[in-house]
């Protein structure tokens, strides 16, 4: 039998892989920790750079600070000062009494200053030390401002007050009575300017005003007490002391018053005494003046005075002033003395005229002069000289050479009055060379001056080494005094025009001595009381004959 | 606003925050490449279901085929011993030449299903792969990165004493 073989698939079965399956999910999961691990590193790296970032900004954000502070600081006081300056400016112009010149510049110059200093910072410490300072800048301008608005207000308003109350002081001195109404003025200006002025607020404008308006009131009083003591010492005491007007004066200045009442009445005193003292002078001058025409006219060639001149003057002349003028109207007709003694009273005169001032035998005014005139002792030409020299000395430069010619006249005198130094016997006219010689003197001086020149000179060239030779034509011969005394010692006593009242002489001349019998004619008695005679020119002492 | 370490505490917070978007970026990067590797299972799954209906369906076959067989064999035998029957013989042809056929592709199919576990698994290395570069690149930056910062943070603590 045939066996017929069948192909019989074995296994049929498929078998599915999990090799890729496996390895898939294996993967996947370590794909996703991959990432997760290059996640993290990510964030890391996040980390990393922040805080890397905030280190390098905070040190930086520090940097900046520290440089904007630092700068600002430095233009901060840069601003202020700037601020402070504008501000000096804009209130040295500004009216006192202008409320809004410190808001104007607030608005105007400081707000925008401070902006435009405040936006020069960018960091958040930096705006916050901006902020702070330009706040605290900002509030010291304000109270700046307005601090130095009140005090200009002040002062304008003190000033004011100043000017009101001189004003009223000036018033009520002139017028005491009116002392309340000018403190009612007072009070009231007071109220008003300090109601208006819209910068003078607040309890300081309170003590200003209170202060100022005291001030005020005080000088008024004050000035009305002066002014009371001013008119009637005693009223204004009682003013002073009047319980009214207590508040405003202490009891100092009470004590002060009083001492200005005492120094008022004195002063009253002394016032009137100067008046009468001045009234008196201004007659004396007018006196003067009268008596001192009358005399030129007296002495001018075509005189036409006369007594009844003389009396219908009366008014003008001091009674002394009127005698004077009437005797010398009187002694006019009268002869003039002798010469000797008209030079021996002008020499007198000339040396008195010519003391330093203070001595109390300077002659201060012509009334000795014009005495002496009336007297008979002085000449027409002696008395006229002494005029003149009288004038000249009252000037500065007059007085000052009256001092050179009174020491050259004291140099020379001496040699006038005793030449010869081997007989003392004084030349009895030596006063009258004395005067002449000074009248050529003074001539002298007066061309030098007319001439344009130093009369320095004048008295240098007799005072000098050559005085002796300039003086040699004025002094006499020892025969020509002894001639001189024996003619005097001859002559009759001069009572008919001598002085009736001797003046004072400095060099008085020796007494005309009745000569003793038995003595030469010709002998002289000299000043030693011995008789002496010239022989041949040589003087020799003689004795009486029997001794 | 002004210039505070405030200012750089949000510079560097917002640094931190690209970082990590940068991070959730990687992390979604991960995901999805681990979702892709899910769905690669998923479809190799999906065709190992395939493959066992088919391999249900050639054993149901094989079952009908033993049946099959077992009916020629009587009536081979059926023949042999002299019953008439009417073409037997192709029958068996034709049988058998399925079966090889059978064989063949069984052998070539299971042949594929390894090649394909095979080649998933490749990808899956090569995925592995590109992620763990990926991270070297990410720790060689990071590197940097943190020599970078030492510096600024040197120079931060210089200057903040010099300061």
């Amino acid at each position: 039998m045939p066996n017929i073989r069948q192909i019989v698939a074995k296994d049929v079965s498929l078998n599915p892989s999990e090799t890729g399956t496996t390895a898939v999910v294996n993967n996947a999961r370590r794909i996703a920790g991959v990432y997760g691990d290059i996640a993290q590193m990510q964030q890391q790296d996040g980390r990393s750079f922040n805080q890397s970032i905030q280190a390098a900004g905070d040190v930086f954000v520090q940097y900046a600070e520290h440089r904007e502070i630092s700068q600002g600081s430095a233009t901060f006081a840069e601003t202020q000062a700037t601020l402070s300056q504008l501000w000096n400016e804009h209130a040295k112009n500004a009216d006192p009494n202008d409320a809004e010149t410190a808001v104007r510049f607030q608005k105007d110059v400081l707000e925008p200053a401070l902006e435009q200093w405040r936006g020069a910072f960018v960091t958040a410490r930096g705006q916050d030390y901006a902020e702070n300072r330009v706040s605290r800048l900002r509030e010291h301008m304000f109270e700046k401002t307005r601090s130095d608005m009140a005090t200009l207000a002040g002062e304008a308003a003190q000033v004011n007050m100043r000017t009101m109350s001189n004003q009223l002081s000036v018033m009520v001195r002139a017028d005491p009575t009116s002392l309340d109404m000018a403190l009612e003025t007072l009070n009231h200006g007071v109220g008003a300017m300090f109601d208006s002025s819209p910068n003078l607020t607040g309890p300081q404008a309170s003590a200003a005003r209170t202060k100022i308006s005291q001030a005020a009131s005080e000088a008024i009083v004050k000035a009305a007490v002066f002014g009371a003591i001013e008119k009637n010492p005693t009223e204004g005491l009682k003013l002073a002391q009047d319980p009214k007007y207590s508040k405003y004066i202490t009891g100092m200045e009470v004590g002060q018053f009083e001492r200005e009442a005492r120094a008022q009445e004195r002063m009253a005193l002394a016032e009137q005494r100067y008046a009468e003292m001045q009234r008196k002078e201004q007659k004396q001058k007018l006196s003067e003046d009268t008596v001192k025409a009358m005399v030129d006219n007296l002495y001018s060639p075509n005189s036409t005075l006369t007594i009844q001149n003389v009396r219908d003057a009366k008014d003008q002349l001091s009674l002394q002033h009127f005698e004077h003028i009437l005797g010398m109207v009187e002694r006019r007709s009268k002869p003039d003395p002798r010469a000797t003694v008209s030079a021996e009273t002008s020499s007198a005169l000339l040396e008195r005229m010519w003391l330093p001032e203070g001595d109390d035998r300077k002659v201060t005014t012509l009334d000795p002069i014009r005495e002496e005139m009336i007297a008979g002792r002085l000449s027409k030409a002696d008395f006229n000289f002494l005029n003149e020299q009288f004038d000249r000395a009252s000037t500065p430069d007059g007085s000052r050479l009256s001092t050179q010619k009174k020491q050259l006249m004291d140099a020379v005198k001496p040699l006038f009055d005793k030449p010869s130094s081997l007989v003392p016997i004084t030349d009895p006219e030596s006063r009258l060379k004395l005067m002449q010689f000074m009248k050529q003197v003074d001539g002298e001086i007066m061309e030098a001056r007319k001439n344009g020149k130093d009369p320095q000179a004048v008295i240098d060239k007799y005072s000098g080494p050559n005085m002796m030779q300039h003086l040699s034509p004025w002094q006499a011969s020892l025969q020509d005094i002894m001639k001189k005394q024996a003619e005097r010692m001859r002559a009759p006593s001069p009572a008919t025009t001598a002085p009736t009242t001797p003046v004072v002489t400095t060099t008085p001349t020796a007494p005309s001595v009745p000569k003793p019998t038995g003595f030469p004619e010709d002998a002289v008695r000299g000043d030693d009381g011995k008789y002496r005679v010239i022989r041949n020119g040589v003087p020799y002492i003689v004795m009486p004959k029997g001794n | 606003m002004a210039l505070s370490s405030k200012t750089f505490d949000y510079a560097g917070g917002a640094v931190n925050d690209l970082f990590a978007a940068s991070a959730f970026e990687s992390k979604a990067t991960g995901y999805g490449l681990e979702a892709y590797n899910y769905d690669l299972a998923a479809s190799m799954a999906d065709k190992n279901a395939d493959f066992t209906r088919t391999s249900t369906a050639l054993k149901m076959t094989q079952l009908e085929r033993q049946k099959y067989s077992v009916l020629g064999g009587q009536q081979a035998d059926v023949a042999s011993s002299g019953f008439q029957s009417s073409g037997s013989a192709l029958d068996i042809l034709r049988d058998s030449a399925q079966q090889g056929a059978l064989q063949e592709a069984v052998a070539h199919q299971q042949g594929l299903i390894a090649e394909e576990g095979y080649r998933t698994q490749a990808q899956s290395f090569r995925n592995m792969s590109a992620a763990s570069k990926l991270a070297q690149e990410q720790a060689r930056k990071s590197q940097k990165n943190a020599w970078i910062n030492t510096a600024v943070k040197a120079a931060a603590t210089v200057a903040s004493i010099a300061l």
